[in-house]
């Protein structure tokens, strides 16, 4: 039962390995000690699994106290899968982050906070607890994103962080409401009182008070989450943090708030929310993909496909079909894996030649052949190209969706998303460097002929390859994975009261993704994307680009937008 | 009434970070938007009973002991809200120690490069 | 800090010991009566800002070396920590009470909250003066 408690509190213990690391004489070797608590929790995750696999909750009540008075931490399949990611999103990370001297053992304390925070988010069981756990992560997110001190770095993590104080704040107005409707914070409780109030169908939603407090707690979490409405700040935030932390920013912090807001959203039995849901998502990916095909800095054009690839999860998720939780799983798990390796792999590219703009850096698959590799296998992955993850996540979406209109849009995102990664794949392979029209570098300063590429080093191998090959693997056993994601998901959706039963996917083979209809269909998307890359490149195509890529939301339009998303929010409720 | 009160120092906190570009007013509006949801959690645990909640032999029969569950989430709050104040307050000397200005608009052109 | 009057000295070198004892009393009588960790810790800590506001933030460093609150606040955390996974080896659960309760006069005194609170006491006092410090000897 200990283990749950572990799974919080070894971080902590990390954490305090690099707080002392920061007196001590010796800051490497306690920045080392400070990430190795990483390995125990893998441990106590892989000894779990039997148990979880069973379909039981691990329960663990923090100091003892019992449910309504005290902190209790649940390990579900749902908690247990988000833990495991990460857990291997943060080691991946916390090894490309000793690749670079400059980050000292207090880098490693806030990034243990983090990842200690996450799994706090993961695991507990009342809205609350919740807060403080989305705060932890919050305020660990500010340090990190401004640890290089760099100007950019510095207002983005100002602007992430008066944006989401203001979204905390409308979700401890929701905790109040919940807390004055129900005199009670633990979902469980809140669970059993809902069904005791009549049914979740009637009981629950015909209250206004509780419409308006699930549309604060989701204006809460979608700001966490960087839905649209409220998205503004993740481009800014994710493209000036130091590489590693875009990288677990990225990957596994706002997946882990999105899977909080499905727990809330299922408890509270706000199905009426789904449709919504599914449109934001689908608008959210396709209007992110369109800045993101607009945007001429790696970092950033990589962060607006982290908004645009959670409008897919968010999709799958608001479809509410038999097979949408595992699809949007799927999706998620897979996103982290490859959004992590090409922000890896884009930030050492960025170190290396000293350029953030991807027009003027030169390639280094001449340098580095395997980082460009595994940028490569990423960048497939993202495009949904066959064998890798990103296709078949994506199929699953597809099949979740179903007929919806919704899914037209998606389709044209995959067009966007393949345009922009052949796009961005030239920081690494020079074969794409077709535009004659390409920012002629003399050759005195150009950084390939004098040989100003510093050197990658072997370090930032290991993770690339990890997730490489975790991206290849989780493509190639996607109809397996997927049944042991919807076997470990389906007890605890039902037990958290989800709308619709989930489905246990039967592994059926390779066989079922690799439909021909499905193959012409992906060459269809490489084809349209090919064109759609080449019209970028045209002058109208530049020229709309870039004025798409002026429209950077100030501070005070970004609030506005704000509380045009709780209107939206709220007036769902009453329709 | 109260409630009407308390609602209006949110909707007044929310403004001025919405309206005020001096990033210092900006950090303080937050917290006058916090302190209003402290205020609502606290002012409604005030009025679920009369006496202090201590278990003692010589408390007053009788009289409803308030909720002290509300007071203890509050002060959590209050904490996490003292953290990021210290935080923003951090960045915001940084930032003004580079350009020597509060002014949101002009650290935000600076920064992003809007004129181009 | 250049136009400083004798009142400000005078009144801040006077106040400050008050509060460093009524923040002593807040931490060490919050598991009986309002008050606490946190609260009494930042009433010591504004009494150190003060002193470093009113004085110079060299004035406090010569009373108690900077570097002395980094290690008071690293080891309290670890202290914290310690404590907490007490309770686990104790077999009662993280943070768990593994001391048990005794009694002063009619109220029951909780021992593990009462060493809770000085140790949170301690490491809010370091923490939050060591942030100001740092703060204001950016000035210089």
């Amino acid at each position: 039962m200990n283990s749950v408690a572990l799974l919080v509190v070894l971080p902590f213990v990390g954490s305090l390995m690099g707080l002392a690391g920061k007196l001590a004489r010796a800051p490497r070797f306690f920045s080392i000690a400070a990430v190795l608590p990483l390995v125990p929790m893998a441990g106590l995750l892989a000894m779990s699994l039997p148990a979880v696999r069973a379909g039981s909750v691990i329960s663990y009540a923090m100091g003892g106290w019992p449910e309504p008075i005290g902190i209790v931490l649940h390990l579900d399949g749902l908690a247990w899968l988000s833990s495991v990611l990460i857990v291997v999103i943060a080691v991946a990370v916390c090894v490309a982050s000793f690749c670079r001297t400059g980050y000292g053992s207090s880098f490693f304390f806030f990034l243990m906070i983090l990842i200690s925070g996450m799994q706090m988010v993961v695991l507990t069981g009342d809205i609350f607890t919740l807060f403080v756990s989305f705060e932890i992560v919050a305020l660990a997110a500010y340090v990190l994103i401004a640890y290089d001190q760099t100007d950019a770095g510095l207002l983005a993590s100002l602007k992430y962080l008066i944006l989401s104080t203001v979204g905390i704040l409308f979700f401890l107005f929701g905790v109040f409401l919940i807390y004055r409707d129900f005199g009670t914070l633990s979902l469980a409780t809140i669970r059993t009182l809902a069904s005791e109030r009549g049914g979740p169908a009637d009981g629950l939603t015909v209250t206004r008070s509780i419409h308006f407090a699930v549309a604060a707690l989701c204006v809460g979490i979608g700001v966490r989450t960087a839905f649209i409405p409220f998205h503004t700040w993740l481009p800014e935030a994710h493209a000036y943090a130091p590489h590693p932390v875009s990288a677990i920013l990225s990957g596994v912090v706002i997946k882990v708030s999105f899977l909080a807001m499905i727990r809330i959203v299922w408890t509270l039995s706000a199905g009426y929310l789904n449709e919504l849901l599914l449109w934001i998502g689908a608008i959210t990916s396709i209007l992110a993909v369109i800045w993101a095909l607009a945007q001429s800095d790696t970092k950033r054009l990589l962060a607006y496909h982290s908004i645009s690839q959670m409008g897919y999860v968010l999709a799958a998720i608001g479809a509410a079909t038999a097979t949408s939780l595992t699809a949007g799983f799927s999706h998620a798990v897979n996103h982290a894996l490859f959004k992590s390796l090409l922000f890896l792999v884009a930030g050492t590219a960025i170190r290396m030649t000293g350029e953030r703009d991807l027009f003027r850096a030169p390639a280094i698959g001449r340098h580095s052949p395997i980082l460009a590799a595994a940028f490569l296998v990423g960048a497939l992955s993202i495009s949904g190209i066959p064998p890798f993850n990103g296709f078949a996540s994506k199929q699953l979406v597809g099949t979740a969706l179903g007929g919806s209109p919704a899914y037209l849009l998606l389709r044209i995102t995959a067009v966007g998303t393949m345009a922009s990664f052949i796009k961005v794949s030239r920081i690494v392979v020079p074969v794409f460097r077709l535009s004659p029209r390409r920012v002629a570098t003399p050759a005195s300063i150009d950084p390939l002929v004098t040989g100003a590429v510093a050197p990658a080093g072997t370090l930032i191998l290991f993770p690339a390859i990890f997730l490489a090959l975790l991206c290849l693997l989780s493509g190639l056993f996607a109809p397996s994975l997927a049944a042991f994601y919807s076997d470990l998901l389906a007890p605890a959706a039902l037990r958290q009261g989800s709308p619709v039963a989930i489905a246990v996917a039967q592994p059926g083979g390779l066989a079922s993704l690799y439909k021909s209809a499905k193959l012409i269909e992906t060459a269809i998307v490489i084809v349209a994307g090919w064109l759609l890359y080449r019209l970028v490149l045209t002058p109208p195509g530049k020229r709309i680009a870039g004025s798409i890529k002026r429209i950077a939301p100030e501070l005070r339009t970004v609030l506005l937008y704000f509380v045009v998303g709780l209107g939206l929010f709220a007036l769902f409720a009453y329709v | 009434m109260s409630w009407y009160l308390i609602a209006a120092i949110f909707v007044v906190g929310i403004w001025g970070v919405i309206a005020i570009p001096n990033l210092i007013k900006k950090v303080i509006a937050l917290s006058v938007a916090n302190s209003a949801i402290i205020v609502f959690f606290v002012y409604y645990g005030s009025l679920s009973g009369r006496t202090a909640p201590i278990l003692s032999p010589d408390a007053p029969a009788g009289v409803p002991p308030v909720d002290p569950l509300p007071q203890a989430l509050m002060l959590t709050a209050i904490v996490v809200g003292v953290c990021i104040t210290a935080l923003a307050l951090a960045l915001i000397y940084r930032l003004y120690k580079r350009y020597g200005t509060l002014d949101a608009r002009t650290i935000e052109r600076a920064v992003w490069e809007l004129d181009e | 800090m250049r136009h400083k009057t004798d009142i400000l000295d005078v009144a801040a070198r006077k106040l400050a010991p008050y509060m460093f004892v009524f923040g002593l009393y807040l931490v060490t009588y919050g598991d009986l009566s309002p008050g606490g960790g946190f609260q009494g810790g930042v009433v010591i800590a504004s009494g150190i800002i003060l002193l470093a506001i009113a004085k110079s933030v060299d004035a406090v460093e010569e009373l108690i070396p900077l570097r002395r609150f980094a290690v008071a606040e690293t080891t309290t955390f670890g202290l914290l920590l310690a404590v907490g996974i007490g309770g686990i080896v104790a077999g009662a659960g993280f943070l768990a009470d593994f001391i048990g309760r005794g009694a002063i006069g009619p109220l029951p005194a909780a021992r593990f909250v009462y060493a809770l609170n000085i140790l949170i006491g301690a490491k809010v006092a370091a923490g939050a003066s060591l942030i100001c410090m740092h703060l204001f000897g950016e000035e210089r």
